[in-house]
């Protein structure tokens, strides 16, 4: 697997230097504070991340079809929630993690789940903030293998480590040796959860194209390939910022209608990535300014 | 072992959905990842299920993978000496 070739690296800006001051600060102050200062950043991002900034432009023009001033607004607020959520991971990170509170939505689907001995997928997505699940939903019946990319910080990698170990929640980096599957498939083997972003195309380039708002764009199928080799049910998991302190967790099934036919493993896959994406396009219509694709997906 | 070779590219072919592929097409020596047949992650995830399904083989870690994929004929002979059905 060629993991330097892909687009997108999966690093926190900001540096061990960066991210231990954040870290620092939340302990001394309220997140909001980190949300004034990250306000007057903003328009640095904006001018000087040029290719990010096109990216998020093209987003807004060709999926819902708006000018290009209404377009750099919204990615003007894409950018602000983006920090925003950046800021809560490293306020949880500090210690403040029961200032944040989570309602759910389709929760019971997970709980079903995780009672029955067969193991299951979590398809992610960089809606909002998924890996505050993680930090802030605990069971113990399961084990979840996140998969990670292996670029991050050692800050990061330290508090993901510690925040995660507490709740049942095992980091898989991202290697080209392929170690990656061999723990995925030995964890849904095992009737364990694996959860893996499913709405980019890393490592594994199978992908499949699919409507999208108003334009297109690839979508992985690799995810659904895992799902699909074990026949294992996936999820959907979407995490959308509420307000300061709240989030919603929305979980929905991705269905695999086959009609009562044998399929392919691959068409299988392909039924499952199809059905995610619809799902993914119906709660990110609904919450345009918190998918954070920062490259050009629709080409 | 030529049998076994034979059979095994059949089944990647069919496993994998290669269908612009051929039996014939596929080297005896040649990488099955990267420069080869240029087999991807999920692929090797698909191999992984196949020689456990077929020959009952489970790959321990991933260097063994790497090993037991270099090419059809390694995997053929791996299969050779350690399947189980």
């Amino acid at each position: 697997m060629d993991v330097k070739s892909d687009k997108w690296k999966g690093t926190t800006g900001g540096g061990n230097f960066g991210q231990k001051s954040l870290i620092f600060l939340f302990k001394h102050c309220d997140v909001r504070v980190g949300y004034f200062f990250m306000y007057l950043s903003i328009p640095f991002y904006l001018i000087f991340g040029a290719k990010a900034r096109r990216a998020i432009i093209h987003y807004f023009t060709k999926v819902y079809d708006y000018g290009k001033i209404k377009s750099f607004f919204k990615a003007w607020k894409t950018y602000n929630n983006f920090g925003k959520v950046m800021l809560d991971r490293f306020s949880i990170f500090s210690g403040q993690k029961s200032k944040f509170h989570v309602e759910c939505d389709g929760v019971e689907l997970f709980d079903e789940l995780v009672k029955s001995p067969q193991g299951f997928v979590l398809a992610g997505s960089h809606t909002g903030n998924f890996e505050i699940c993680g930090y802030l939903l605990k069971q113990e019946i399961k084990k979840i293998y996140a998969l990670v990319f292996g670029g991050e910080s050692e800050v990061m990698k330290r508090q993901r480590f510690a925040q995660l170990s507490q709740n049942n929640v095992e980091m898989v980096a991202v290697k080209d040796d392929m170690s990656h599957l061999f723990t995925l498939n030995e964890a849904l083997e095992n009737g364990n959860i694996i959860t893996l972003p499913a709405d980019r195309i890393f490592g594994s380039s199978k992908s499949i194209k699919c409507k999208f708002g108003k334009a297109e764009a690839e979508f992985p199928v690799g995810p659904f390939a895992v799902a699909a080799i074990r026949n294992v049910p996936v999820l959907a998991v979407f995490v959308f910022k509420l307000s300061t302190r709240n989030y919603k967790i929305i979980v929905r099934k991705v269905e695999c209608e086959n009609n009562g036919d044998k399929i392919s493993t691959k068409k299988r896959a392909e039924i499952l990535a199809k059905n995610f994406v619809k799902l993914l396009e119906n709660q990110i219509l609904k919450n345009e300014t918190q998918w954070f694709n920062f490259y050009e997906f629709f080409n | 072992m030529e049998n076994l070779i034979e059979e095994l590219k059949k089944e990647i072919i069919e496993t994998l959905n290669l269908e612009d592929i051929n039996p014939s097409d596929i080297k005896e020596d040649e990488p099955l990842f990267g420069e080869g047949l240029g087999l991807d992650s999920i692929d090797a995830l698909e191999l992984i299920v196949l020689m456990e399904k077929n020959y009952g083989i489970k790959l321990k870690d991933a260097s063994e993978g790497k090993a037991v994929f270099g090419s059809i004929k390694i995997m053929a002979d791996y299969i050779e000496k350690n399947r189980t059905k």
